[in-house]
């Protein structure tokens, strides 16, 4: 008579495939480096497009300062301190009320933004294009 | 050997991008989530696929899991349970019990006395561990993954019932239901 098994026995647990743990890790590094490829592209394109808006925003920030006047009454600095010093209220007011607010604010989001794509891309590049331990 | 816990091993993952944390993850709980997954399927080869599917989702959601609300074990299991499920689904292999009427009452469970619960161990004792697995093939789904996540993972029905998003009454008349399927069907086998 052939031995029987209890309930437990039958649905213990089954020995996977030797192959399977390294297929397993091999499928999700896979997929790892395609999504820091991804977001190297990504973000590699971000900080392209930041860069190129970086120049003409740098250019256009230098014009605005000398055209607004701010350069003028910065240099009032060097020129004049004792009239700074005396009216450093009115010169503060002066130097806010003609900062080129606009292109000042352009060129802080162009920089902020081409290094924060930099800093984030590198990581990625790295996962995507260099060659990973095996952890099998 | 890594001593670390589970939940050390996800901190480790998740905090230091320790890849070899969450590898040992996977060689801890592979045999389980293969288990379920063969058992569940019916097929080898497609249990590989769905371990392999399972894990992936499980490396992609890793930043959602809450040491909290349940077991890593669990948390995996649920996700290969969910896998399993979409599979039969796309294959259309939802198989059901041939007494299974369309409102979802067994006509021979219910039929059948069950004067008390008898543990597994006083269950029929049957010829074939592979006559079991035929017999499993018979179950609803939702049967059929009671008596695994139990009989193979080794989970407690309240587990079971915290995955499952049911109430442990629930899974245990689950699991009384499906024992008294397997029984009409392998006593049915014997003669």
């Amino acid at each position: 008579m052939k031995d029987k098994v209890t309930l437990h026995e039958a649905l213990s647990d089954m020995e996977p495939p030797s192959s399977l743990y390294a297929a397993t890790l091999a499928r999700i590094a896979f997929m790892r480096r395609r999504a820091a490829m991804v977001r190297t592209l990504l973000l590699g394109g971000f900080a392209f497009l930041s860069g190129a808006i970086f120049v003409p925003s740098l250019a256009y920030a230098v014009q605005e300062f000398h055209a607004s006047g701010f350069y003028d009454y910065a240099t009032l600095l060097i020129s004049d301190r004792g009239l700074v010093l005396t009216f450093w209220r009115e010169f503060v007011l002066s130097l806010l009320d003609s900062l080129p607010s606009f292109a000042v604010l352009l060129l802080l989001a162009t920089s902020v933004a081409f290094i924060w794509s930099l800093r984030r891309m590198v990581p990625n590049a790295r996962v995507a294009f260099m060659q990973l331990p095996s952890n099998a | 050997m890594d001593e670390r816990t589970d939940e050390e091993l996800i901190v480790a993952y998740c905090d230091d991008a320790d890849e070899a944390a969450f590898a040992e993850l996977v060689r801890r709980h592979l045999g389980t989530v293969y288990s379920f997954a063969v058992r569940f399927v019916g097929n080898e080869h497609e249990a590989e696929d769905i371990t392999q599917e399972t894990f992936l989702k499980a490396w992609k959601s890793i930043a959602n899991y809450r040491v909290e609300a349940s077991r890593f074990k669990t948390w995996v299991l649920r996700i290969a349970r969910n896998t399993s499920i979409d599979y039969l689904r796309k294959k259309k292999h939802i198989v059901f019990s041939e007494f299974d009427t369309d409102a979802g009452q067994n006509v021979l469970t219910e039929t059948v006395p069950d004067t008390n619960d008898l543990p597994d161990e006083l269950f029929a004792r049957v010829q074939d561990a592979e006559v079991v697995a035929r017999a499993l093939d018979t179950l609803q789904p939702k049967f059929k993954e009671v008596l695994l996540l139990h009989y193979t993972n080794h989970l407690t029905f309240d587990e079971i019932g915290l995955m499952l998003e049911e109430s442990p009454n629930t899974v245990k008349s689950r699991h009384r239901r499906a024992l008294q399927t397997l029984r009409v069907y392998l006593k049915d086998y014997e003669h």
